[in-house]
């Protein structure tokens, strides 16, 4: 197992109660991608949804590793 | 029968109050469709390069499109289209509300404004009678007034469009305001300085006619379809509006800091987002005509020394120019620096940027109190900022060379100014950074109207979004130089069309991308069009743009950027990246069939259909 931040904003935010710690961490089975860590929050799978890891963007197939921290946003275009 | 149009324009020319009507042509219709493809194409034949921006041979030019006043989602809008006071070239400012659909049911796509008062008119269009009145009564007074007196005076059920004192006053990036405290604006370029200059303080319109409409049960049947899907799709800008994100670009180094220059400014960006917004001030939120998104925001503030103020909450792109690019981390000033835009009739973006450089100027000794008339122009300072917004508008001490515009200062304030003046071709930066997205860089250098983010809308396609039907099935790499000419120009002739037709662009990304664009005009008109047809006409519309800039003397010299964003890394979500913008532009004039200086060939014009004059 490893444990990695997790950050969810704005409208996200909901999907982390009961799934991810007050200090924002979870703990997830080691290689953990980006898409096994949506599945886990039961994220919407649809367009919009950006990944940050420790600051970059990165695809659903990215692995995660100890310590990572992840932001999740929910985007849309805008002014 | 032409459904979806009046295919009639009228003409009014303010030197002797005359009144004359344009017919249409189908085959104008079909090339052009309307709205700022129209009114470029009027502009064109209207104006020359020795056309003075702010005297009586200048036109303003208002369209709707051939959407406006059906179901189409948000198709009440229209666009002003005149040859610009700030940057000498083309100008376009699209505006939502409702206006456009007023104006559409009076049997008219669009007016032409000729000429110049001798003293302050207002216009009024009532169905098929137009009238110019006497506006002495309303020369002086802010937009918020002049809405309120028009309603009491015409009719609450009349919508009117007007300046503020700053365009009375000739300042050049005056706006042209629409609806009120509500607070949409024809903001870009300074078209509500040309407005000023023809002594024409308001238009007011009320009509009762319905747009004739080619299959109307198959186009409500069309919009019932898709209307869950948008609703659904949109809930994430109805909920924080436009400025729903300003974390998240914070994050990746989108947002401007300190004019241009930080790379990071995390817990302050969080204080003046739109969550923040909706924790803190949010009452309510506003729909444009036919809208189903709701990105405006209603707003009131509850504490500090603008206790009470209401009204429109700050869009995205005034929390970026007056928040972050000014270091000013308190929502309620850049509310107020918004509602003073809007009460003045002021481009918020432009004012925005000019605070930057005015704070940027001042921090470098280039200029002193003896200028701002007493205030320090420190960053974060927003009680000066508000305070030089005034100034601005009225133009006092040094606000009436920053009411010149970026340029213009800049060469009167000297130094090394020009290094941190933040513009292209005179239009002020909007706020989105191309050190994190590049395509932004190429749009803006080849936008028809200076920098500016929505002529190609493409940042949307470097993050998080994809356009199958128009050939984009994935989201292109941010940092990518490779690829990004096709994508600017598709983009951009796809945006000239939405400009056109004219609907918001904030649906696209909601579901109203090519194909539905395209069976929405033709269920309204009763076309045949092809999806190869429409964006041929968008192509034709953005060409005929860059031709008219061309006949002012623009080319590849001009099609460029400021060093700032050339070629310092910024740091922060964007790291060193830097866009390789000649690289792209070269790309971008083989694809666009332009010459390497920028200017379109013979060739390309045959192709399009276009007859330069």
């Amino acid at each position: 197992m490893m444990k990695i931040k997790v950050k969810l904003y704005t409208i996200l935010e909901k999907y982390a109660k009961g799934k991810v710690l007050e200090d924002n961490t979870i703990i997830l089975p080691k290689n953990t991608t980006l898409q096994g860590l949506s599945d886990y929050l039961n994220l919407p799978d649809e367009d919009g949804i950006v990944f940050l890891v420790n600051d970059l963007m990165k695809e659903k197939n990215f692995g995660l590793h100890e310590v990572d921290e992840v932001k999740v946003f929910s985007f849309i275009a805008g002014g | 029968m032409i459904y979806g149009y009046f295919m009639k324009i009228a003409e009014i020319n303010l030197d002797n109050e005359q009144i004359s009507y344009l017919k249409l042509e189908e085959k104008d219709v079909r090339k052009f469709i309307g709205g700022s493809g129209l009114g470029a194409k009027l502009l064109y034949e209207y104006t020359n390069h020795q056309t003075d921006p702010l005297g009586p041979e200048n036109v303003l030019i208002f369209m709707t499109g051939p959407v406006t006043g059906t179901k189409v989602f948000s198709s009440d809008r229209f666009e002003v289209i005149t040859k610009s006071p700030l940057t000498g070239i083309y100008a376009e400012s699209d505006c939502g509300g409702e206006w456009g659909e007023a104006l559409k049911r009076c049997g008219l796509d669009g007016i032409v404004i000729k000429g110049k008062s001798e003293k302050p008119v207002h216009i009024v269009i009532k169905d098929e009678e137009i009238m110019i009145k006497d506006a002495s009564h309303l020369w002086g007074k802010d937009t918020f007034e002049v809405d309120e007196l028009l309603k009491e005076e015409i009719d609450t059920k009349a919508r009117s469009v007007c300046i503020g004192v700053a365009g009375e006053r000739l300042v050049k990036i005056a706006a042209i305001m629409n609806e009120g405290e509500v607070g949409r604006a024809a903001g870009r370029a300074g078209v509500g300085a040309v407005m000023g200059s023809k002594n024409l303080k308001a238009i007011t319109v009320l009509g009762s006619k319905e747009v004739e409409i080619a299959h109307e049960k198959e186009l409500n049947e069309f919009i019932k379809e898709i209307t869950p899907h948008m609703v659904k799709v949109s809930e994430r800008l109805r909920e924080h509006g436009t400025s729903r994100d300003v974390e998240l670009y914070e994050e990746i180094g989108d947002l401007p800091i300190k004019n241009w220059y930080e790379g990071n400014w995390k817990e302050q960006a969080k204080k003046i987002s739109g969550p923040a917004m909706t924790e803190n001030i949010l009452t309510g939120r506003y729909y444009c005509g036919r809208c189903v998104i709701g990105c405006g925001r209603e707003a009131e503030i509850k504490n500090g020394p603008y206790k009470g103020q209401k009204g429109a909450g700050p869009e995205y792109e005034a929390i970026g120019m007056f928040g972050s690019n000014c270091l000013v981390d308190d929502l309620n000033v850049i509310f107020k620096a918004q509602e003073l835009c809007n009460k003045h009739g002021l481009d918020s973006i432009s004012a925005g940027s000019l605070m930057s450089f005015c704070i940027e100027a001042y921090e470098r000794g280039l200029i002193s109190t003896k200028d701002t008339g007493g205030l320090e122009m420190t960053w974060g300072n927003g009680d000066a900022i508000i305070k030089m917004l005034k100034k601005i508008a009225y133009r006092e001490d040094i606000g009436k060379l920053l009411g010149e515009g970026i340029v213009k200062a800049s060469e009167e304030i000297g130094g090394n100014s020009s290094e941190f003046a933040i513009h292209v071709k005179g239009l002020d930066v909007p706020a989105h950074d191309p050190r994190a997205k590049v395509s932004l860089a190429l749009g803006y250098a080849t936008s028809p109207r200076g920098a500016c983010h929505v002529a190609g809308f493409t940042h949307n396609l470097e993050f998080a979004f994809s356009l199958p039907d128009l050939g984009y099935p994935k989201t292109l790499d941010r940092f990518e130089t490779k690829g990004k000419a096709k994508m600017v120009a598709d983009m951009q002739n796809l945006m000239s069309l939405f400009d056109s037709l004219h609907i918001c662009k904030f649906t696209l990304f909601a579901g109203m991308s090519v194909e539905p664009l395209l069976k929405s005009l033709n269920l309204v008109t009763g076309w045949d069009m092809t999806k190869e047809e429409l964006l041929k006409a968008g192509e034709r519309i953005f060409n005929l743009k860059r031709l008219y800039n061309v006949r002012e003397g623009i080319s590849r010299k001009d099609d460029t950027l400021p060093a700032r964003l050339l070629m310092h890394p910024r740091g922060g979500g964007s790291g060193d990246n830097l866009p390789h913008l000649n690289e792209m532009l070269k790309d971008y004039y083989h694809i666009r069939g332009w010459d390497e200086f920028g200017i379109p060939t013979k060739e390309k014009l045959q192709e399009l259909e276009i007859e330069p004059v």
